[in-house]
């Protein structure tokens, strides 16, 4: 067999390299396992909110891919057994156990250490079983080493397939307004 | 083709799978949070069909309850297939005074039998399965109010019946839930032929069909049968509607309190013995919020 010549073995090196530092280097993302979210209805009856301290959030500024979701049974509505119907009757959280965010972050600009920037993402919500594309907006804070990001956003129930329900027990609004809260830390190397 | 060609081909190749794994990779793995917090709606209500379930109604909650059995479905047409015999009601209330701590009363139509009962949880199942079952205890003390309930002369201790029970359950689905609960009662006064001191073995379980409706059965053998007497058996379903749970089944016995299906369970379920009952129970929540209904 004959020796492979010398410039394809540098190309070879070169690819092989490119291969191994493909990835976006771990300074442009940021990670949280304990946002906060909460949904709240108002109806004329009765108010309540559910809340969680498990969101989990990833950005990525390299590439502008936002990353949220949340264990639905984490939620907490103050009344138990409310939770227990909410988790089994209309979120069906064993069949669907999450709602999620997944999409591009838009209109961040570079600068560090400013002020808090209006920004916007663009991409898929998921909660139910069922996928939506949705545009929400929200403010972004960005520090050395972290992100603060606080977004609201009103959800249809019907849209999602979430029963409204019926019964006394849980008087819902159609409109439930989401808000989330979450400051992520750069992933260390 | 030569070697370093190919070489060159499988490294562009393998570039660009990489570049696209790298970006499907973006979206990060969904993992539930496996807290180490109590499983969730493991039964419905404090009761399956005829006996207590594991489950203790929430703090501040009250589970308003009337339980009723109607005569032997095999009495025929001529009775309506049990439903113009007089039905055993119980009318009953549960409150928890604690999320681990309920009490209740309940008044019985047949033996006009008004009951006590306490329910405490020593031990719930949880998510991350550090506890695998759900544990609590019941005793339930109830007293014939009939007049003449025994020939005289008797005393009031001898009206008296008691029943001490210990609850095992786990969740191993969404929708299937089991229980085990071994059961002891006692009357201190007793017919004839029936015996002062019983033991069982309660078997239950539900399987969930829909969001709101499961199947559910109780079956009790039990170990030291009085003549005549028979193996409690029942099937029926749960319907949960928000704040009612409604329980509707057949069963060979047309009592409630453990003690009293230990004793008067005399119906042969495979001949036909068979009553039609149905539980109502609403529940009432007094939050911080006020009352929840």
């Amino acid at each position: 067999m004959k020796s492979m010549p010398r410039n394809l073995s540098i190309i070879i090196s070169l690819l092989f390299i490119l291969l191994l530092f493909h990835y976006p280097a771990n300074a442009q993302i940021y990670f949280t396992k304990n946002g906060y979210a909460e949904f709240s209805s108002q109806s004329t009856l009765e108010d309540f909110t559910g809340k969680s301290e498990y969101l989990t959030g990833k950005i990525n500024l390299k590439d502008s891919t936002v990353d949220f979701y949340i264990d639905l049974s984490t939620l907490n509505t103050g009344i138990k057994l409310r939770d227990e119907h909410m988790y089994e009757d209309y979120l069906e959280v064993d069949k669907y156990p999450f709602a999620s965010l997944y999409g591009k972050l838009t209109g961040i600009t570079d600068s560090s250490g400013s002020d808090t920037q209006k920004v916007a993402v663009k991409g898929n919500f998921k909660v139910h079983g069922i996928s939506h594309k949705i545009q929400i907006n929200g403010n972004l804070l960005k520090e050395n080493d972290r992100l603060i990001v606080k977004a609201s956003w009103p959800l249809q129930l019907q849209d999602y397939k979430i029963d409204i329900p019926r019964f006394l027990f849980l008087r819902v609004n159609r409109t439930i307004h989401i808000s989330i809260q979450a400051e992520l830390k750069v992933q260390p190397d | 083709m030569k070697l370093y060609q190919y070489m060159v081909r499988v490294f562009v190749f393998l570039y660009i799978i990489f570049g696209c794994l790298g970006l499907a990779m973006g979206q990060m793995k969904r993992e539930r949070v496996k807290a180490n917090i109590p499983v969730k709606a493991i039964f419905k209500a404090p009761n399956i069909l005829l006996t207590n379930s594991v489950k203790n109604p929430y703090n501040n909650t009250l589970y308003m309850s009337i339980y009723h059995t109607f005569g032997p479905i095999n009495s025929g047409v001529k009775e309506f297939f049990g439903l113009d015999v007089s039905a055993n009601i119980r009318l009953g209330l549960d409150y928890g005074v604690k999320d681990r701590f309920s009490v209740g009363i309940g008044r019985t139509s047949y033996n006009k039998s008004i009951d006590g009962r306490v329910k405490y949880t020593l031990l719930y199942q949880r998510q991350n399965n550090n506890v695998p079952i759900h544990l609590s205890m019941a005793g339930d003390i109830s007293i014939n109010t009939r007049p003449h309930a025994y020939q005289e002369p008797y005393t009031f201790s001898d009206k008296l019946g008691y029943m001490f029970m210990i609850m095992t359950a786990r969740k191993f689905s969404d929708n299937l839930s089991l229980q085990i609960s071994p059961v002891y009662a006692h009357f201190n006064k007793v017919f004839e032929g029936e015996k002062n001191d019983t033991y069982g073995l309660i078997m239950a379980g539900r399987f969930k069909l829909t969001d709101h409706m499961a199947f559910a059965m109780e079956y009790i053998p039990q170990i030291n049968k009085a003549k005549g007497n028979y193996n409690m058996f029942t099937v029926g379903v749960n319907i949960e509607t928000g704040s009612h749970v409604f329980q509707l089944f057949i069963s060979n016995t047309e009592y409630y309190n453990p003690q009293d299906i230990l004793r008067y369970t005399r119906g042969n379920f495979w001949v036909g013995d068979i009553h039609f009952g149905f539980n109502v129970s609403r529940v009432f929540t007094f939050g911080a919020e006020g009352l929840h209904y």
